[in-house]
């Protein structure tokens, strides 16, 4: 990453976005002060009218304080962070707590720009209509906020974590001859994915006929949902190491040139944030194809980068993985 | 599972894929109804043609190995380790005795000497 581009940034994850918490979550109010009633309308139902209200003052304390005080702490991580990156690493916490900061302060800058422009005008509390889009708006404010902050003030590299080696996986090193080529391919099974399925399936009918279809549809595509992650398809060879559902989609392709080294371990979904995938490789440089505990495939990447897969039979993946590896650097 | 293959070899690829696997179900390390890896994941990783995997999966089904079966993929059948044992038992057979020099009719006798 260019110096000119970090340095714009740092300013704009570090003064701007926290800047515009501030503004956002406190102008309105100084504006509008004259005009709005006391107290004011501070919660609203689905159709959008007021059902909760609080004093004027107290509504300002409610949704401005947390939004400075989010900006406050996302200019400090970003001050933080910025002498971090000079040095080559970017720790990992403190970007995350930034991301945080940030999704939050802008939450409540929307939210506390919502009370007032429900408010302004209004004679009362009860008048103080508010539409739905502003929750959504809010959402959205978060999840831009987080994102933009947690790219801005990364990469954040979570890196592998601890993880003992799986059970009778003896390195053992795989020697090829000279132009002979090795390649693996193998799977990983969830333990339960078709009593899973089925049970929720029979929910799913249960569903239909007691109570919603709603509730039935939910039960059916979650059945369907454990069908296609219940297994994992992996094959490592020329192309990498490529990890895919049964059906082929989704696909993660790894290519040899970002894999540094690849072990077998035994893999604690915890640690890596549970079942399914998990994490992003871009976001937080660290990702996981999880359907069991047990055996994986540890691969680590350039970049400070980590992926993992449960799979059967790690260690010969791992091994194929290393003897291409090793070829690769070699001088040809 | 694991497959390596070697072009320089005089052994054509195909017969080479379906030597390693007919090794994995005679030693049972693939079982009755276990299922081969889909012929294009294998074929990527070895940098080979699709057909070449097929042509040894379609060997492996000639000698009542495994079923191919259409959407369902290929599967080891009931009761192939044994068979497979044979007829590695007779490749290795055959390489020795050209190995030697011993003619055809002179093996094909030997055998149904044995027999």
């Amino acid at each position: 990453m260019d110096r000119t581009r970090s340095t714009l940034q740092d300013v704009a994850v570090g003064l701007l976005l926290p800047a515009a918490i501030v503004l956002a979550a406190t102008l309105p109010w100084l504006v509008a002060w004259s005009d709005l009633p006391d107290p004011v309308a501070t919660h609203w139902d689905l159709a959008g009218d007021p059902d909760g209200h609080a004093s004027l003052v107290l509504a300002l304390a409610l949704v401005a304080v947390p939004a400075i005080a989010a900006a406050l702490v996302l200019a400090a991580v970003a001050a933080h962070t910025r002498r971090g990156r000079r040095d080559g690493v970017v720790p990992a916490g403190p970007a995350l707590v930034g991301a945080l900061a940030a999704g939050l302060g802008a939450l409540f800058a929307v939210l506390s720009l919502g009370v007032v422009v429900a408010n302004a005008g209004a004679t009362s509390w009860q008048d103080a209509e508010l539409p739905l889009a502003w929750a959504l708006a809010s959402v959205v404010a978060l999840i831009a906020a987080g994102w933009g902050a947690a790219v801005a003030l990364g990469p954040i590299r979570l890196g592998a974590p601890a993880a003992p080696d799986a059970p009778g996986s003896h390195a053992a090193d795989l020697a090829l001859r000279p132009g002979e080529r090795a390649g693996w391919v193998g799977t990983g099974h969830a333990r339960w994915p078709l009593a899973t399925a089925a049970a929720l399936a029979v929910a799913a009918i249960v569903a239909a006929v007691v109570t919603a279809l709603f509730v039935a549809a939910v039960c059916a595509l979650a059945g369907l949902l454990v069908l296609l992650v219940g297994a994992v398809h992996v094959s490592a060879g020329v192309q990498g190491v490529r990890v895919s559902s049964p059906v082929g989609w989704p696909r993660v392709t790894l290519p040899l040139d970002q894999i540094e080294s690849a072990r077998a371990i035994e893999l604690r979904p915890m640690d890596w944030g549970g079942w399914g995938y998990r994490g992003s490789l871009h976001l937080a440089g660290r990702a996981a194809w999880v359907v069991r505990r047990g055996e994986g495939l540890e691969l680590r990447l350039t970049d400070s980068r980590a992926f993992a897969v449960t799979v059967d039979g790690a260690a010969d993946a791992a091994a194929v993985v290393n003897a291409l590896l090793a070829r690769s650097h070699q001088p040809s | 599972m694991l497959f390596r293959v070697d072009p320089a070899d005089s052994e054509p690829l195909f017969r080479q894929i379906a030597a390693q696997v007919r090794g994995a179900i005679a030693e049972g390390r693939l079982g009755p109804g276990d299922r081969l890896p889909p012929a294009r994941e294998l074929a990527e990783a070895l940098d080979v043609n699709m057909h070449t995997v097929l042509r040894a999966y379609g060997d492996l089904r000639d000698e009542g190995l495994v079923d191919m079966r259409r959407r369902r993929g290929v599967i080891v059948r009931e009761a192939a380790g044994g068979r497979a044992r044979v007829i590695t038992a007779a490749t290795v057979l055959a390489a020795e005795a050209r190995r030697v020099g011993m003619a055809r009719d002179e093996v094909v006798a030997l055998l149904e000497e044995v027999m």
